[in-house]
């Protein structure tokens, strides 16, 4: 089985490196534009993994492609996978780039390619979670997602912009805009990452989650960040963004039923965004390898894979999930 | 005129402990305690 992964920043190297140690592929094509990373990513992989200074979106001779690249340059790469039939998947975690690439729904069903979008921390895990959460409940109105930290100097930037452009959030059967940098909230993650001031931001766990629950009446997804980010969310970034963030959280909060009693369910993960979001786009490649997944079209994880399995397979990579558990007391 | 600013800081404390302990001890104020547990188990075979 050969992968090719798009991409050698630091999604895309953890993603090399954690298929090697899989044995489920024998080759791994490590893609980018840039020599300085494939370089970087070359001195980390050693000889196992073949690098390529090549365009994004050519030559796919692979059996699953993983779409790691920079925002921008993933939708393109996308569609020539679909094109080519190879079944693929897209980290993406920027909010447009996303909706587009879930326009090609219709060719990826028309040629039966499963593309599994959005396999990251938050788009990501965070809809697995979301998937595994909704077992405890009979009915859920309500998702509530937050995150806080970044992987890599591309996820910083999408983080950047994030906070100053619209976030929309799923309202009672449409979408409401909101501002981003807007609606301060103080949410707790799970340590050592603890109670953060949390915003609205442009991210596109709301859109992936509607895809795949439609019968919720409120989707939002939330920021964690400092003031100095809100303020210079407007500008560019002028200070290089770090090689790898350190480590961030997220929290997913889902409200509803259960034997007509409301309830709320908080599950939550604190481990470094890039690991994390490699740990499950390596994990989807094999779902992808081994046809372990639901749908043989577009699909969020959410609906793909089966979550408990692929959360307890999570765990067994390190990868810890945890539930907050609340005693409601009368003092 | 200083003697003035200390009292009236003492007086604040005061009021500020007291009201916080009133407001600990004031029946049928709805506290959640509890925290982050590690999930072990998924429920898979």
């Amino acid at each position: 089985m050969r992968a090719l992964v798009i991409g050698a920043g630091a999604v895309g190297t953890k993603v090399s490196q954690q298929l090697l140690s899989s044995n489920v592929v024998d080759k791994i094509i490590l893609r980018d534009t840039s020599p300085e990373k494939l370089g970087i990513a070359s001195k980390t992989l050693g000889r196992h993994v073949e690098v390529e200074h090549f365009p994004f979106s050519q030559n796919m001779d692979a059996d699953v492609v993983v779409v790691a690249s920079p925002r921008g340059t993933q939708l393109e790469a996308v569609k020539k996978a679909i094109s080519l039939r190879r079944p693929t998947v897209v980290v993406s975690d920027d909010l447009a780039e996303t909706v587009s690439i879930l326009n090609l729904e219709k060719e990826a069903f028309e040629f039966g390619v499963p593309v599994a979008v959005g396999t990251g921390f938050a788009p990501g895990l965070s809809c697995v979670l979301t998937a595994y959460g909704k077992t405890f409940l009979e009915e859920i109105e309500e998702i509530h997602i937050s995150k806080m930290g970044t992987g890599g100097p591309a996820c910083a930037m999408v983080h950047h912009r994030a906070l100053s452009r619209v976030s929309y959030e799923w309202r009672e059967d449409k979408w409401n805009k909101r501002i981003g940098g807007s609606g301060r909230e103080l949410l707790w993650f799970p340590e050592p990452v603890g109670p953060q001031d949390c915003y609205h931001a442009a991210l596109s766990d709301p859109i992936l989650l509607r895809n795949a629950f439609p019968e919720v009446t409120r989707i939002s997804a939330k920021m964690a960040a400092t003031r100095k980010d809100r303020f210079t969310a407007f500008f560019p970034m002028l200070v290089p963004p770090h090689n790898e963030g350190g480590v961030g959280a997220i929290r997913v909060e889902l409200r509803g039923t259960k034997n007509g009693i409301q309830e709320n369910i908080i599950l939550g993960v604190s481990e470094r965004p890039a690991l994390a979001a490699a740990s499950v786009t390596a994990l989807t490649a094999e779902y992808l390898l081994k046809q372990k997944i639901n749908f043989n079209h577009m699909s969020t994880l959410a609906l793909m894979v089966e979550p408990s399995e692929f959360l307890s397979e999570l765990t067994k990579r390190s990868i810890v999930m945890e539930i907050f558990e609340g005693d409601k007391t009368t003092a | 005129m200083d003697k003035l600013r200390r009292a009236l800081a003492a007086v604040m404390t005061a009021a500020a402990v007291a009201s916080a302990l009133s407001f600990q001890k004031e029946p049928g104020i709805e506290k959640r305690t509890g925290g982050w547990k590690k999930i072990s188990d998924f429920g898979t075979k």
